[in-house]
């Protein structure tokens, strides 16, 4: 039966709210659990888990790319750690090392950790996936913070003989990762990490199914939170937290501002719910996401039933729903277009972070493609911090006039 | 329409008709001032251009493959878009930016790997047959020509190279892995481009001039260290092209080897780039090319003996392996060698390029370096200040940030852009002088 507040005790959460229900005192606790779960990716809540972690004498590295395999980092005994970088509009001392007209996150991120604000962190790990997140790595390198960082090699084609040398570059990761720590990562301390995030994956396919309900139980900013939320959070936490909370969800029963049209959002490096919430009051529905925060970073479980440990780990990421900075462009359209279907979308809305060429060179491409399928498309610049609310709310809202005159 | 109310081929058309009149002008009325191998340069160029313009006239096929050695020796004959598009700078350039605006397309975007995507996809410059598209050019070359093949549905393979880390030596699992990817490739093109075959040999004869001009450049280099510099900044900011580019390698070494002998005739004599020779700067990254910062830092006594752009230094200089130079003691196979060399520094991680401004700047006894920001180029931005650091620390020589764009003159500013270097020349000439009271104490 689902818990109900008392009839005169309503709340507001975002644009969701509860119906009125009588066991208040049961739905206050799952709702501030679930708050809880949806702010772990706030600034001032972010670096929690981190300092709790480091309190055991255990390590803490932050990951930079969402191809770096966390569950490397997990076998050690370590805790992964997405750096978000600061959400404040200026990058002064980022600034000193990347001119303004380089990619925002990047520039964010060296900023968070200029500022001391991740003096937590053991290390870093980040891929090649362009040229800002190698130039990135070589600023972090130079100036010796945080004081152990690997740039992992990504290749950016998918193919049997790339993929080898893919399974190398996590070979590589483990020796690096294992001579930093003094211990060996063995195979039942990896298949045990790996266990652990595909649970996470696990649920989050099954919060992801929600979605597809008329009236999901949470708002798109709300999922975007429990998402960032798995990278913060140690992998059992999080699936114990998520678990208690998904018979929670499945019953949750709220009244969203509105739930047409439907939208699915592609971006990269957007980790911050604010975004989606301006869509989603711009007068809309997020109803799915082509996020590296999201969506494309647990798609696709890890299958280690067929293949040794490193092989399945290193499949799985090259596998599973690309990121722009992979040319597979024809499979990254294919997969929205995909998901448009599955989860019953209305329009595409890409917010292409500022200063990150994958996605600017891959925009034409998408655009015609979508086009040829019929599915409306814009594509807007955003900053990496929320900025240019005025400007975004405009253009999302004639996109949004658009699509329902079309309808 | 081209922008020089062209279209199609009558771009290559009207490329040749315009080294026929330099080697017209240059005939009747040599330029002392310049060198005589110049008239060998532009046979080059316009023989380049003859043969796409009978490419695309009877349809054989063009390609493009990281250097174009495996293009030629696949059977195809080069589509050099990129080098195409530089010639597009200043008024002419702003047509293409306009209609990348209008497509949507982010203004913020390295202009030289941009400017292309029109220029193809409006028929003024002829689309190719195949691309092998290697991962070790920036990566906005690498997916503008990825856009390119995808638009126009042009058969491309993807050749990923692993960058070791830290350090720029492959190893040869490494090496292997570019090996293996190059015979994929090497099939994939015969299967999709009909008359496409290739030719070990042909590969390597072209390796075989590739290194015969890389040594002339090597003798070039010694000049560079002499004062004065008989080499003009402008001359040392020429994208060199190698002989695999030209339908005749055998001319183009013939052309650098002239080359050189001038201007080691010039050396001899005392003449140099610039009158009195006051200050030596290293120029990075690019530069505008609608006007002439070179000639201006000439007259005021001030030469750019070098230019630092890709890998081009580390072969000019000997630090960088040549085609045939040997592999840990080994002589490398054509197909390994091209796996070797397929390779820049805009690909690499950073430290290699910053490397490469301190070891030019001490091997040349330069007195300060000219950074370029060029918009867009995510693979040199963030390494200025590294280069400016470890220069004034390694060096004691002083940087200057210059931002802008190579083509594209909208954001420039010829006051503001003359002020800064005029500054730096001051600057510099300041710090030389403190460093030569310094060293007679």
């Amino acid at each position: 039966m689902a818990p109900e507040v008392p009839l005169g005790a309503e709340e507001r959460i975002g644009n969701a709210l509860p119906r009125r229900t009588k066991n208040m005192e049961q739905v206050q606790a799952m709702e501030d659990r679930l708050r809880a779960l949806v702010e772990a990716n706030q600034p001032a809540n972010r670096a929690k888990w981190a300092t709790e972690w480091k309190k055991q004498g255990k390590k803490v590295v932050g990951t930079l790319c969402s191809y770096v395999p966390r569950e490397i980092i997990y076998a050690a005994g370590m805790l992964p750690w997405r750096i978000s970088g600061t959400w404040r509009e200026t990058t002064p001392l980022a600034g000193i090392y990347r001119p303004e007209i380089t990619c925002r996150y990047c520039s964010h991120a060296l900023e968070s950790i200029l500022a001391g604000e991740l003096d937590f962190l053991d290390g870093a790990v980040c891929t090649q996936r362009d040229d800002d997140f190698k130039r990135l790595w070589d600023v972090l390198h130079y100036i010796k913070k945080p004081p152990f960082s690997h740039i992992m090699y990504l290749p950016h084609v998918n193919t049997r003989t790339t993929l080898g040398m893919w399974t190398k570059s996590i070979e590589e990761l483990k020796k690096v990762v294992e001579e930093f720590v003094g211990t060996e990562i063995t195979d039942e301390s990896l298949r045990r990490a790996i266990d652990a995030c595909n649970r996470t994956r696990t649920l989050l396919r099954k919060v992801y199914d929600l979605r597809k309900r008329d009236v999901p139980p949470l708002t798109g900013a709300e999922f975007l939170g429990i998402t960032t939320a798995a990278t913060v959070m140690p992998c059992e936490e999080f699936n114990k937290e998520l678990e208690s909370l998904i018979p929670y969800l499945e019953k949750r029963r709220v009244t969203l501002a509105l739930v047409r049209p439907r939208l699915l959002v592609s971006s990269d490096y957007l980790d911050n719910p604010a975004y989606i919430k301006l869509v989603e009051e711009t007068g809309c529905l997020v109803a799915m996401d082509d996020l590296d925060t999201g969506s494309r970073c647990f798609w696709d479980g890890i299958d280690i039933a067929t293949d040794g440990v490193v092989d399945a780990l290193a499949k799985c990421y090259l596998n599973r729903p690309a990121c722009p900075c992979m040319v597979n462009w024809d499979q990254q359209v294919k997969q929205i277009i995909e998901w448009v279907g599955e989860f019953r979308i209305d329009g595409v809305l890409e917010l292409r972070q500022l200063y990150s060429h994958p996605r600017d060179f891959r925009f034409p491409f998408l655009r015609n493609k979508l086009a040829e399928a019929g599915i409306p498309y814009i594509s807007l610049d955003r900053e990496y911090h929320l900025a240019n609310i005025g400007m975004l709310r405009t253009r999302i809202g004639a996109f949004l006039e658009m699509i329902q005159g079309e309808a | 329409m081209s922008i020089h109310g062209q279209a199609g081929a009558k771009y290559l058309e009207f490329e040749i008709e315009r080294c026929e009149r330099r080697l017209k002008r240059i005939r009747e009325n040599p330029d002392a001032t310049k060198p005589k191998s110049n008239i060998m340069l532009y046979e080059l160029e316009r023989d380049l251009r003859l043969e796409q313009l009978e490419a695309v006239k009877k349809g054989k096929p063009l390609g493009e493959i990281g250097f174009t050695l495996l293009t030629r020796a696949l059977g195809l004959v080069p589509w050099d878009a990129a080098m195409v598009a530089d010639r597009t700078y200043g008024e002419n350039a702003r047509e293409y930016f306009d209609a990348l605006r209008g497509e949507g397309m982010a203004e913020y975007l390295c202009d030289r790997t941009i400017v292309f995507i029109p220029m193809i996809l409006r028929g003024d410059f002829p689309k190719p047959s195949f691309i092998g598209l290697p991962n070790t050019e920036c990566i906005p070359l690498y997916l503008s020509t990825a856009l390119i093949a995808r638009l126009l549905d042009i058969p491309v393979f993807f050749v990923d190279r692993h960058f070791a880390n830290f350090s720029k030596c492959q190893d040869e699992e490494q090496l292997q892995y570019v090996v293996g990817q190059l015979e994929e490739l090497i099939k994939y093109a015969e299967s999709k481009v009909p008359g496409c075959k290739y030719s070990e040999d042909k590969l390597a004869e072209l390796q075989y001039y590739n290194r015969m001009a890389l040594k002339h450049q090597q003798k070039l280099w010694q000049l560079r260290k002499r004062t004065p510099c008989p080499i003009p900044g402008r001359e040392a900011f020429r994208l060199f092209r190698l002989p695999d580019m030209y339908p005749n390698p055998a001319k183009a070494v013939e052309y650098i080897r002239l080359y050189v002998e001038e201007l080691y005739e010039r050396a001899d004599k005392g003449i140099g780039a610039v009158e009195q020779e006051r200050l030596r700067l290293l120029w990075s990254v690019s530069a505008p090319f609608y006007t002439d910062p070179f000639g201006w830092l000439e007259k005021r006594g001030v030469a750019v003996p070098a230019v630092e752009m890709s890998i081009f230094n580390g072969w000019f200089s000997g630090r960088e392996a040549i085609w045939g130079d040997e592999w840990h003691g080994t002589k490398l196979s054509p197909l390994e060698e091209e796996a070797r060399q397929i390779d820049t520094m805009w690909g690499r991680l950073g430290k290699p390029w910053v490397q490469s401004h301190i070891d030019t700047s001490r091997e040349l006894n330069l007195d300060g370096i000219v950074y370029f920001l060029q918009w867009g180029c995510a693979t040199t931005l963030s390494l200025g200040r590294m280069v400016a650091e470890t220069a004034e620390r390694e060096l004691g020589i002083p940087t200057l940030f210059l931002q802008g764009r190579m083509l594209d003159k909208g954001a420039y500013d010829e006051s503001e852009f003359y002020t800064k270097l005029q500054e730096f020349v001051d600057i510099c000439l300041d710090r030389k002088q403190n460093r030569e009271r310094a060293n007679k104490s």
